[in-house]
């Protein structure tokens, strides 16, 4: 019991610390959007996917949707991610169309999925039951500019029902077929009729159930945009940059300079704690003649801190869903946030000891 | 024995030098129970503080049984403190999150003592402060003449030869004050060394020898 008295004061610190480093984990994955992918939470995404961009020449448009359609994807998907002056899209095309586009920015959005805007075209009208059952042969259109929502599987919204967004009633079309991507089963998606605009400047990952598949499909796509005078440039998941998908001059700064406040106040605050903690130890201790104090508690210091950085590190990446989260923000700004705390707290404790002495 | 060779200890204080202690020789045979008297701020802690190797004088030298201790390294002065001096202060100095127990035991540990050992040990510095019964408390359960009692156990657990008492009466009442001022006679008359600091003139006249400090000097031995 004595020694479980004397680990209460560390082990809420680790806590607190957990608790921060899982914290900051998600506000790493929610301010630089990093869960581009993972919003798509499905096995096929994550172990089997290729991602590539496309180089065309000036405004030449990559109709995918048309490529999709003609049964290039065949068995597979492609999610595409592009920026515009408005805001971001991801759109996902299946060998049955356009099922799925999931953004930010004016022009439209969804509700009830992970609270970002966006639209969803079909034009695909095998996978909108509502309207097979409903508007037999009728196309659901979003090109139009009808306001009209369409609802996945598991959104509990039926055909007729109405979806109302920011004063606005967008009338249920249809119902989604049950997708592997969660976001869109449990997604209301809803357009104000807007996807004119298309970007070439687009990231794209094709993804199927098996490594064969998307093989295939990427062949048939690279001769697709070879014949539009475009070209194919795939890049490997793991070797994808950070800067590929964040405004990395403005949101790192932001975010290092919000991190860097918390981290310092936690410093401040822990260091502060530990030594009051600690303070009547060192005392007694250097009253006894216990020369190696400094070391011992510089040691458990950096030893709690390192235990709770490891942990949250674990804790983060095992809890997180966010594939470009694990290999990316996690490492960044907890390695290099860790490593800062150690060294100032470290440092910090070190010259208090000495004073001490 | 332990003597102060013209210690000095200045201080700087912004562009003035302040001295703490100046010139002060002395000097303490084994089984002497030394009082060092006189106003705050006259030095008397700042003189403990040499003898204890926390502080370093400005000049002069701290010997120990004719070795010069203020010549050694930093690590040589820490094993001196370890091995010759036991401090107690006002304020008791226990570890509020140990038993009295754990407590006495700390300086054993840190030795490397053996349990066996060190249970004989404290065991007994307990049973001679008559604190074996307290030995499963934390210090915040006793009163301030038992937790005097269990820094005093601490101190001289191993087998200090010195002990260094600054103001160990400050924070007790009459009764309780009396009681640790005869406990450090007893350990003085069993021949070890005792400095004690100290304003009350009572417990002073317990001493073998009064000095009395006045802004760093010796006024009167």
């Amino acid at each position: 019991m004595k020694s479980i008295r004397r680990l209460y004061a560390p082990l809420g610190y680790m806590a607190v610390i957990f608790l921060f480093f899982c914290l900051s984990g998600i506000l790493c994955g929610h301010w630089t959007r990093l869960e581009l992918l993972s919003s798509y939470d499905n096995t096929p995404y994550r172990e089997e996917s290729v991602m590539f961009l496309l180089s065309a020449p000036g405004q030449t448009s990559i109709d995918l949707t048309e490529a999709a359609e003609d049964g290039i994807l065949s068995g597979c998907a492609v999610l595409r991610y592009d920026e515009e002056s408005y805001g971001t899209n991801e759109v996902i095309y299946c060998d049955e169309g356009v099922i799925g586009i999931h953004g930010t920015g004016e022009i439209a959005g969804n509700v009830g999925n992970v609270g970002n805007d966006g639209v969803v075209g079909s034009e695909g009208i095998k996978d909108i039951k509502g309207i097979k059952e409903s508007r037999d042969g009728e196309a659901l259109d979003f090109l139009s500019g009808e306001k009209t929502a369409v609802a996945g599987a598991d959104s509990g919204y039926a055909p007729g029902d109405t979806v109302t967004v920011d004063g606005t009633a967008y009338p249920v079309a249809g119902i989604l077929e049950e997708h592997i991507s969660i976001a869109i089963n449990t997604g209301v998606f809803y357009s104000r009729g807007d996807l004119a605009h298309v970007s070439t400047r687009e990231i794209y990952v094709l993804t199927a159930r098996d490594k064969d598949r998307i093989a295939d499909a990427y062949a048939r796509l690279e001769e697709l945009v070879q014949e539009k005078g475009a070209e194919i440039r795939s890049r490997e998941i793991s070797k994808a940059r950070y800067t590929d998908y964040v405004d990395y001059r403005g949101v790192t700064v932001f975010l290092l300079g919000v991190l860097a406040v918390f981290y310092m106040g936690l410093i401040c605050l822990f260091a502060y704690m530990w030594l009051r903690i600690k303070g009547p130890e060192m005392h007694v201790l250097n009253l006894l003649g216990y020369g190696h104090i400094r070391r011992k508690v510089w040691a458990e210091y950096s030893a709690v801190w390192l235990a709770a950085f490891l942990l949250s590190f674990g804790a983060a990446c095992g809890l997180s869903s966010r594939v470009w989260m694990r290999y990316c923000a996690v490492p960044v700004f907890g390695v290099s946030a860790g490593l800062l705390i150690l060294a100032v707290s470290g440092g910090y404790v070190f010259f208090r000891l000495r004073i001490r002495d | 024995m332990l003597t102060l060779d013209n210690v000095t200890k200045r201080y700087k204080s912004g562009r003035q030098e302040v001295y703490a202690l100046k010139n002060i020789s002395l000097s303490a045979e084994k089984g002497e129970f030394l009082a060092v008297i006189g106003k705050s701020g006259c030095g008397k802690s700042t003189l403990l503080h040499i003898i204890s190797g926390l502080a370093a004088p400005t000049s002069g030298s701290l010997l120990y049984e004719g070795e010069d201790i203020t010549a050694r390294t930093r690590e040589g002065i820490l094993r001196f403190r370890a091995e010759h001096v036991g401090i107690i202060l006002q304020n008791f100095s226990l570890l509020n999150d140990r038993t009295v127990y754990a407590n006495v035991e700390l300086p054993l540990k840190i030795r490397g003592t053996e349990k066996a050992r060190r249970e004989k040990l404290v065991r007994e510095y307990l049973g001679r402060m008559d604190m074996l019964e307290y030995a499963g408390r934390y210090p915040k359960q006793l009163s301030g003449g038992q937790q005097q009692r269990a820094a005093i156990a601490r101190a001289l657990v191993c087998d200090a030869d010195i002990l260094l008492a600054d103001e160990p009466t400050g924070s007790l009442d009459g009764e309780n004050a009396m009681q640790i001022i005869n406990i450090l006679r007893g350990i003085a008359d069993s021949g070890r060394t005792v400095v004690m600091v100290t304003h009350d003139m009572e417990a002073a006249a317990k001493c073998d020898r009064r000095i009395r400090l006045d802004r760093g000097e010796v006024v009167l031995k």
